[in-house]
């Protein structure tokens, strides 16, 4: 009886942690290259009441009297579906279509990995995120530049008041990983490399798998609406069936408790 | 006397067995792949229960196989089996059986369930290549257009004698036949098999069971009240 209260419990938290995620998501439905992440739901070990044996009839009982303790979250898995590009007109959005991810330099000497690709010129012409993170490899645009140019295999053309002709000043690398699902959110829209995401396999746009870039334009986020609504319609019923079992299992308590008077 | 009591007892003892496997059903209304699990007793032989046992109803577990609804996830590493059978993983000793395909890349690139146990194909363990993973209706595993390994799909006579194991997935038992595989799977790639838990019915069950119990509770003290008017009014004058 107190096993179901808790089995009970286990799957309203579950259903917890399902809603804190739902509005995680709408949260970010207007970040720019946020990856929605879906929770993933496991049942919980199984008591074996009754092995299979031998009955009083001489039978076997066809199966073994197994009760389960409820539900758990495992995972909450993000999708890297690319989101729907959107045209900014800006020079320095960048889109990756396709599979990899930017790199910046975090402040400890550490790469992050964005989809992010609204980059910034700092006051000294580097090529940094909206933190003030530089691109990594970094890139710097001269002060005379009229016009940046990049193009879908990452080559940063420039063109200056004093040539004609577009010259190279650098190319942007992506990272790809084995495992993108195992990467770690760490905020700002950037993600950090652990066991489970495996190494980054660092190569040129167009290479290797990797997606093409597109300027001018940004990644939106991957959330679709409806499809979060629908989670959590599902998951506040789940709570409110869940509570449903607590309550009988509750009144089933009570009513054994009231048998002695 | 007595033993009517321990006859209603028995049963509300069936009552909360059953409110536990309806509770965990409905705990899991929205776990991959869940089978849900459905109690019935069995009255015992009136001749036997005459006898000694007062515990005179057994209880039995059957789990219903009949297949969740198909969630579209978008996810390439989300695989469902639209017709009978189980994805095969495997913790290094046991074999696990599960049709919740919700796989991923582990780092070494090996293809793994949420619980880290390897996927199996027809050649063991399925390594990868980093890349766009596609499986084809009949199980075939290919990254960016050259073929891995194909899945490895079987199925059971009597899945029944099966253990549920956590995450969805089964177990064999020492009853259990041998597997037979299955030739012509229908693997469909981007879906998720729902679980199979109908909250209509969980809900009419847990209505049914708090009222059996409740009446088998009633039983129980009207017995009581019997006995204590046996015991200290009978024979008074």
């Amino acid at each position: 009886m107190i096993k179901s209260l808790y089995t009970a419990a286990s799957g309203m938290n579950a259903q917890q942690t399902q809603l804190d995620n739902i509005a995680n998501n709408i949260a970010n439905a207007n970040t720019t290259g946020f990856k929605r992440s879906r929770v993933e739901f496991q049942d919980l070990v199984y008591e074996n009441l009754r092995g299979v044996a031998p009955t009083a009839q001489g039978t076997t009982v066809p199966s073994e009297l197994q009760v389960g303790g409820g539900a758990r979250v495992v995972a909450a898995v993000k999708n890297f579906e690319t989101g729907s590009p959107q045209s900014t007109g800006n020079a320095l959005d960048i889109m990756i279509r396709g599979e990899g991810f930017f790199q910046v330099l975090m402040p400890d000497g550490t790469i992050g990995y964005t989809r992010d690709g609204s980059w910034k010129l700092s006051s000294e012409g580097q090529i940094v995120n909206s933190d003030g993170l530089p691109l990594e490899p970094p890139m710097t645009i001269p002060t005379d530049a009229v016009g940046i140019m990049i193009d879908p295999d990452g080559r940063v053309l420039i063109t200056t008041t004093t040539t004609t002709e577009p010259s190279e000043i650098g190319r942007i690398e992506l990272a790809r990983f084995i495992n993108p699902a195992g990467l770690s959110n760490i905020g700002g829209n950037l993600y950090k490399q652990t066991v489970a995401s495996g190494d980054p396999l660092v190569a040129e746009p167009g290479i290797d798998g990797n997606g093409t870039l597109d300027q001018g334009y940004l990644e939106a986020s991957n959330v679709k609406i409806v499809n979060e609504m629908i989670a959590l319609i599902t998951a506040q019923r789940s709570y409110e069936l869940n509570s449903k079992s607590v309550r009988t299992a509750d009144d089933m308590i009570g009513i054994a408790a009231n048998l002695k008077r | 006397m007595i033993k009517g009591i321990h006859t209603s007892a028995m049963a509300m003892r069936q009552g909360i067995l059953r409110q536990e496997i309806t509770a965990d059903n409905l705990a899991n209304a929205n776990t991959t792949a869940f089978k849900r699990d459905r109690m019935f007793a069995r009255e015992l032989l009136a001749a036997e229960s005459a006898q000694s046992n007062p515990l005179s109803i057994e209880t039995e577990r059957w789990t219903d196989f009949a297949p969740g609804a198909f969630n579209p996830t978008g996810d390439s590493f989300d695989l469902a089996l639209q017709n009978r059978g189980f994805f095969v993983v495997s913790d290094g000793t046991n074999e696990f059986y599960t049709r919740n395909g919700h796989f991923e890349r582990s780092a070494d690139g090996q293809m793994v369930d949420v619980m880290g146990r390897a996927v199996q194909g027809e050649g063991g363990n399925i390594t990868q290549p980093a890349g766009l993973m596609t499986v084809s209706p009949d199980g075939t595993v290919s990254v960016d257009g050259t073929v891995i390994d194909r899945l490895r799909v079987v199925n059971f006579d009597d899945p029944q004698t099966l253990l549920k194991a956590a995450g969805s997935a089964f177990i064999r038992s020492e009853e259990t036949a041998a597997e037979l595989p299955v030739e012509s799977p229908v693997v469909r790639q981007g879906f998720l098999e729902g679980s199979n838990v109908d909250a209509v019915h969980e809900m009419v069950n847990m209505i049914s069971t708090a009222r059996t119990y409740e009446i088998n509770a009633r039983l129980l003290t009207t017995q009581d009240e019997t006995l204590r008017h046996t015991v200290n009014e009978v024979g008074r004058v």
